[in-house]
């Protein structure tokens, strides 16, 4: 068999693999929404019991209110003073 | 405060040359960490000067972002496109060359920030509604320039196709920056392969910049009619505006294609302050964090400007010297161990920033950059992973 047929063959595997990997994502976090805070750039949402910020930056409209269970999936910083997360996704 | 201003922009430059010259080491990451300490740096500063270190760190890393992309084949986001050309000038003794013409770009970019800013602040407000729900159907047409005029045209859809499934599988898996992984082994890594089985040997670099005055003007135009639009549309970064500018303008040769890769990139970061401040959205991880830190007001963002043009005239110079005394060193060792050890060194990189699932990220990518070389395809069609997955994000259902 060719070369790049081999190669294109194992790219094809690998991306399935990928996409079987999605499935076993642990969220960042998952709570009680507390309180939700929006300004034209960033929403920012506090979970009960949860000192970390979680910050959603640029979206306009999103359909989460108080009291909802949601999980979070982003990506964390940590720092000295607090702990934020970046969320990519929010799952009710 | 004009002390803390000029220590600002100092450590914002020195900070540079940590963000621009190591791949994977990204100004959002000098950023993210500024922010979860903002309450500590707030009990030695005001918040203005915090947001002049971003903005020294960021500009200045535009600039020395070509260095790692030239001499190593290491790109960023923005930087993806550029790597071709800029490392077959590598291959023929002109590094130099390609670093200065990027940087002359960078330059002129910064400059252009100036002429467009004050039309957005008129206009934007009125048509960004407008264009935020086009998305979509913008991207939808960007995907098409990019694969119309291509030698094998089912080819191409079937790679570019290939790279979105990667993409949107790559970007659900949640993993700490993951465009690092993906864009190293796309445009990064399969490169330094290629080049190590096609025996290639890196000749003595050329001082002389190799610099023709006319190359500026297509480039020039064509950044200017699009980099507007990419600095407030969101999914449209440097990348997608040099694949639109090219195929708008026809044919650019490789100098006028770094040329524009580096006015774009400029014009995208410095645009992204003003926009932060015009309808409050942060196109950049930079804008983000400023957003994060104070509200910008007009004045400011005066003051912000005239500083850029300040970094961006230093981290030229500070770019052509670091080329050169690379340059004048990259003889001395061999390719094939530089490249080997530049593999090595992002393969850990993914490893530890972006962990396990990084590193599969990374191999995948890799073998697809392959692939898509070996079959004689352009690489810029694998930009379909960003595209394809941005579009399905902006699709109204």
């Amino acid at each position: 068999m060719k070369t790049e047929r081999i190669f294109l063959i194992l790219t094809l595997l690998g991306i399935t693999i990928l996409f079987i990997l999605t499935n076993f994502q642990k969220p960042t976090a998952e709570g009680v929404i507390y309180k939700v805070t929006s300004t034209p750039s960033s929403t920012t949402i506090l979970l009960q019991d949860n000192p970390i910020k979680f910050i959603i930056l640029n979206e306009a409209q999103i359909d989460i209110s108080k009291n909802d269970f949601i999980k979070i999936y982003g990506t964390k910083q940590i720092g000295p003073n607090e702990t934020i997360v970046f969320v990519n996704s929010i799952k009710k | 405060m004009i002390i803390e201003i000029i220590v600002a922009i100092f450590l914002g430059i020195i900070f540079s040359m940590i963000t621009g010259l190591i791949p994977g080491i990204h100004t959002n990451l000098i950023s993210s960490f500024l922010i979860t300490s903002l309450p500590f740096f707030l009990g030695f500063t005001e918040p203005f000067p915090l947001v002049i270190f971003i903005v020294s760190m960021s500009i200045s890393t535009v600039f020395l972002d070509f260095i790692p992309t030239t001499f190593l084949g290491a790109p960023n986001e923005d930087t993806s496109l550029s790597i071709q050309p800029a490392h077959e000038l590598l291959l023929s003794g002109k590094a130099n060359t390609a670093i200065f013409l990027s940087s002359i770009g960078a330059l002129i970019g910064t400059i252009l920030v100036f002429v467009v800013t004050p039309i957005l602040t008129f206009s934007l407000n009125a048509v960004y509604p407008f264009f935020e729900k086009m998305m979509p159907w913008v991207l939808f047409w960007i995907c098409v320039l990019l694969i119309m005029g291509e030698k094998n045209t089912i080819l191409t859809i079937i790679f570019f196709t290939i790279s979105g499934f990667f993409g949107i599988a790559s970007l659900n898996l949640y993993i700490e920056q993951p465009l690092l992984p993906m864009l190293t082994g796309l445009f990064g890594i399969s490169g330094l392969i290629f080049s190590i089985n096609e025996k290639s040997i890196i000749p003595t670099q050329e001082t002389k910049i190799e610099f023709d005055k006319k190359d500026l003007i297509k480039p020039t135009i064509a950044s200017l009619v699009i980099s507007p639009f990419c600095a407030f549309l969101p999914g449209l970064g440097g990348s997608q505006a040099t694949i639109i500018s090219s195929k708008v303008l026809g044919e650019l040769n490789r100098k006028q294609f770094l040329i524009m890769n580096g006015i774009i990139n400029t014009i995208l970061m410095g645009l992204s302050f003003s926009v932060l401040f015009i309808i409050g959205k942060s196109r950049t991880g930079s804008a983000a964090a400023i957003s994060q830190i104070t509200q910008l007001t007009q004045k400011d963002i005066y003051l912000i400007l005239f500083i850029m043009l300040i970094v961006a005239t230093v981290g030229f110079f500070l770019t052509k010297f670091i080329s050169v005394k690379i340059s004048n060193h990259i003889n001395d060792i061999n390719y094939k161990k530089v490249s080997l050890s530049v593999i090595i060194f992002l393969t850990l990189l993914v490893c530890i920033i972006s962990g396990f699932q990084g590193f599969i990220v990374l191999v995948v990518s890799t073998l697809l950059g392959l692939t898509c070389q070996y079959y004689g395809i352009r690489k810029g069609i694998l930009m379909g992973c960003l595209l394809i997955p941005t579009i399905l994000y902006y699709l109204p259902f």
